[in-house]
């Protein structure tokens, strides 16, 4: 090792370090002392912006060298197989300017709330008194959500979803929301299972494949004539239209009916197309 | 359409993972491939980079960078991890823990713009490959291999002063090739 001690404060030698900062090829003794004085310095600022700038193009101006045909899918099944929170479409209920335009959005929410009102007490004791019905049907969900994920020709293992769909299934105030296809996708059929407290567990088959740009969302219609779709979540179908997810509900919702559109990649706050399935909670 | 398309990936669609592999491995394996000395590595830090594209999408700025320029710094700061935890265990098969390393300069969080077009990337290059060559040999040093200024110092037994003088007059051309 050469005797170079750690730089003095002069600006100058500070200028020496810009550009090995920007290359990531600064001495470890030296970062934390550039750094400070960066934070002082807006020449040094300007220059180290420039000179990312500069390395950011250097990388860019490579040939490209076309991979080995099988890196691409062993990259990219690691990759979406990494633990990942679901994340729900960010929805905001208490917006008012999200009301839906469409009429057919407000008699769903008031025809079910009134078979909500009146079927749910009853519909969830029946339900947890037919614990061997219920296994059969977790059992049932389960192993069709692991045959779409097999299906899927990027496998996305996810044990906290699974154990989700569990609690989901097994909870207290679960209902059972059957879905029938409209309009353009009249063959497709789904099922929801939706506990406010603990998510809601969804899978559906012939849904038409996606064009590049559009995703499906799954919508929950609170109870109530004015009550505005809620966004939980988005997805697309695999090769034979199959999907199947769990995700949360947003805080303190209860689901009349559960919804499904076609919306631009990344959802909308509101739906923005005609319902593609659909069902109300049913006593 | 490449925004749309991490858009995509952050609301987690594989599908459009796919989609920005297709568009940009070959770019960025090439990068790989000039900074790693072997194939094997170099595919090895193509996974990284997708497996930290896949958990960060949501984290990427549209004003901060194109996204072939995010994607070339992340490639960098994953190629410079292997280099450096190669060369620090030689031993060990220079398995690295992205997130457990500490942040490199290109990808420290700050609010700068790193926006570069494809014009000013050939007027880099061209830069680049112009300089004396003395000045670029350090240039391709510390930007491909990542050696730092002492360990260029004493892999080319120039002295450490020079080194830094050197990369110093070298960067304002880069700098400059920016500016015409």
């Amino acid at each position: 090792m050469n005797g170079d001690r750690p730089v003095t404060t002069t600006h100058e030698q500070f200028q020496d370090l810009v550009a090995a900062y920007a290359f990531d090829a600064i001495d470890v003794h030296e970062r934390q002392p550039f750094e400070a004085h960066l934070a002082g310095c807006e020449s040094c600022r300007e220059a180290l912006a420039d000179l990312r700038r500069a390395s950011v193009g250097l990388g860019l101006s490579i040939d490209p060298v076309e991979p080995p045909a099988d890196l691409r899918a062993r990259t990219l099944a690691a990759a979406v197989s990494q633990p990942r929170a679901v994340v729900a479409v960010p929805a905001r209920p208490s917006t008012p300017t999200v009301a839906p335009a469409s009429s057919t959005w407000r008699r769903l929410g008031m025809a079910a709330s009134v078979a909500l009102v009146a079927g749910l007490g009853t519909y969830s004791v029946m339900l947890r008194g037919q614990v061997a019905t219920l296994s059969g049907l977790l059992e049932q969900a389960v192993n069709e959500s692991a045959a779409v994920r097999r299906e899927l020709a990027t496998a996305r293992l996810d044990s906290a979803r699974l154990v989700n769909t569990i609690s989901v299934l097994g909870s207290a105030d679960v209902v059972r929301v059957d879905l029938r296809g409209q309009a353009t996708a009249g063959a497709a059929v789904g099922r929801a299972y939706v506990s406010s407290n603990d998510g809601l567990v969804f899978s559906a088959q012939g849904l038409p494949q996606l064009q590049a740009g559009r995703t499906y969302q799954l919508w929950v219609v609170p109870p109530g004539s004015n009550a505005a779709p809620i966004g939980v979540g988005t997805f697309d179908v695999d090769a034979s239209g199959r999907t199947a997810l769990t995700v949360p509900m947003p805080g303190g919702v209860m689901a009349a009916a559960v919804a499904v559109t076609e919306e631009p990649s990344g959802g909308s706050p509101a739906p923005t197309s005609p319902i593609l399935l659909v069902g109300a909670v049913s006593s | 359409m490449d925004r749309q398309t991490v858009r995509a990936i952050a609301g987690g669609s594989a599908e459009a993972l796919g989609r920005l592999y297709d568009r940009h491995a070959a770019a960025m394996f090439g990068l790989a491939c000039r900074m790693m000395t072997r194939r094997e590595d170099a595919e090895e830090v193509i996974q990284d980079v997708f497996a930290q594209v896949w958990r960060q999408a949501a984290r990427y700025e549209a004003g901060r960078a194109t996204v072939v320029g995010w994607l070339v710094m992340v490639t960098r700061a994953r190629a410079l991890d292997r280099l450096r935890a190669r060369r620090a265990r030689p031993d060990l098969d220079g398995a690295v823990d992205p997130d457990g390393a500490p942040p490199l300069a290109a990808t420290a969080p700050d609010p700068e713009q790193v926006v570069i077009s494809g014009l000013e990337a050939s007027k880099v290059r061209a830069a680049l490959v112009s300089l004396p060559e003395a000045q670029r040999a350090l240039v391709e040093l510390a930007y491909y291999e990542g050696l730092t200024h002492t360990e260029i110092a004493e892999t080319t037994g120039v002295p450490l002063g020079t080194v830094k003088t050197r990369l110093r007059t070298a960067t304002i051309a880069l700098r400059g090739a920016l500016t015409s």
